[in-house]
């Protein structure tokens, strides 16, 4: 929690640094993306600069490698960073086929259904 | 009771194939085939738990991108989560120079792609509604014929299962699904708005002067295939400001403002243009209206003061 508190404190830095290093012909103009996501107050799209260093750092926590976390923070849509500050533990995480373990399990269950064994003890 | 419920579960399993109609129930036009198989899908077998890796690979491979799963592994994967997020695969995706659309949520969505030429990544859920056991798999081809799906899956190539197993794994992971469409290209399916938020994120996201020709070469096809569309003009005229085509630019954001006169993204935009070239005069009449729009109020206010910050603007009255 410490380290998320100083991550904001110095995304907070870098917010009063933002208009000299986004200073191009680009930064005036409303990007697409931007005028997709208005209907999010003006708040919350400071919020984006936070949520960027949250996600890295849960990324962190999860074990990824730090310097490859904030890359990874840093590649994701606003929409994508929203997602995941708020519930990156219940997100999907697409792993496997049933593992071999489970197959077992399952062969026992069904043995045991069909009157083969009796490992379940009635 | 342990054998009364595993009954119970099991006739309950039976009564959910039972209510299955066929591949028949698929809403699928006269004029599609109704077999499509993408040959020469690259194939990778799932080490461990990378099947997000190995269903990135693929596709990535398929739309000419070469990348090797234990590569694309220290990108997306998530060793505390033995997993990977869906949101690391769209972003990975783009950053590998490919636009990430999501069909609509339905079976004909995904397999008008596969008959675009565009392999599908699939989330699946191969355990059950509460106790999930999520993977990811590349629809490669069908056979409504058969009522078939062919996939790469886990260490299987091209692996032929039923439709209607297949439908409710993937009804139960949310009918997610991920297609990889390259700058210049337009998705299968006729739904405009997931497609322009496709190309703006790409476009904000992928940040590459590499693209900036491509991405706007999307834009032009997008107007085209969307002329209805605010948005598409909008993007349209962001693109061509980013090429340095600024009377396109002015010419796209007052089409998205004729068509959507309220459109204050425009506006706004068309004001900055404007500032730009100097008319500080027309500057300061389109940004008027803005200054009490709620979203926009505050960047309008701030414009106004810059244009003001220069010189006395001194505008003849209308």
């Amino acid at each position: 929690m410490k380290t998320v508190r100083r991550s904001r404190l110095i995304a907070l830095l870098g917010l009063f640094l933002l208009p000299l290093a986004t200073f191009n012909a680009q930064a005036n103009l409303l990007t697409t993306q931007e005028a997709l996501q208005l209907d999010n107050t003006a708040a919350q799209q400071v919020e984006q600069w936070l949520l960027r260093d949250d996600v890295a750092e849960q990324l962190v926590e999860l074990g990824v490698d730090p310097l490859l976390a904030s890359q990874r923070a840093a590649a994701m849509t606003p929409a994508e960073l929203a997602e995941l500050a708020e519930r990156i533990d219940e997100l999907p995480a697409g792993a496997g086929v049933i593992e071999v373990l489970g197959i077992t399990f399952l062969v026992l269950i069904v043995l045991d259904l069909i009157g083969v064994l009796n490992i379940f003890g009635r | 009771m342990l054998r009364r419920l595993l009954l119970a579960a099991l006739l309950i399993s039976l009564s959910a194939c039972a209510s299955w109609r066929g591949p028949g129930s698929i809403d699928w036009p006269e004029d599609q085939p109704t077999v499509s198989v993408l040959e020469a899908v690259p194939f990778f077998p799932q080490t461990d738990a990378h099947c997000g890796p190995a269903a990135l690979a693929s596709a990535l491979g398929h739309a000419g991108v070469d990348a090797k799963p234990d590569e694309l592994a220290d990108w997306v994967f998530l060793p505390e989560r033995q997993g990977t997020l869906q949101a690391e695969l769209q972003s990975q995706a783009r950053q590998r120079g490919l636009i990430v659309y999501h069909p609509p949520p339905s079976l004909d969505a995904v397999l008008a792609e596969v008959v675009a030429g565009r392999p599908a990544i699939v989330l699946e859920n191969q355990g059950l509604p509460r106790r999930p056991i999520w993977h990811y798999a590349v629809i490669t081809g069908f056979d409504l014929d058969r009522g078939v799906l062919i996939q790469h899956s886990g260490t299987e190539e091209s692996t032929t299962l039923p439709l209607h197993r297949w439908q409710r794994q993937w009804r139960w992971a949310g009918q997610w699904s991920m297609v990889l469409i390259k700058p210049g290209e337009l998705p299968a399916s006729d739904r405009a708005d997931a497609w322009i938020r496709a190309l703006a994120d790409f476009e904000e996201q992928a940040a590459s002067q590499k693209h900036a020709k491509a991405v706007h070469d999307s834009w032009l096809a997008t107007t085209e295939r969307w002329p209805d569309q605010p948005m598409s003009w909008f993007g349209l005229g962001n693109s061509a400001a980013a090429q340095g085509n600024e009377d396109l630019a002015r010419n796209a954001f007052r089409q998205s403002l004729y068509l959507a006169p309220d459109h204050a993204p425009s506006r706004y935009n068309l004001a900055q243009l404007a500032a730009r070239s100097g008319d500080d005069c027309r500057a300061l009449e389109l940004i008027e209206p803005l200054l009490v729009n709620e979203q926009l109020g505050s960047r309008a206010d701030r414009l106004k003061q810059q244009l003001f910050s220069h010189h006395a603007v001194d505008c003849p009255p209308r």
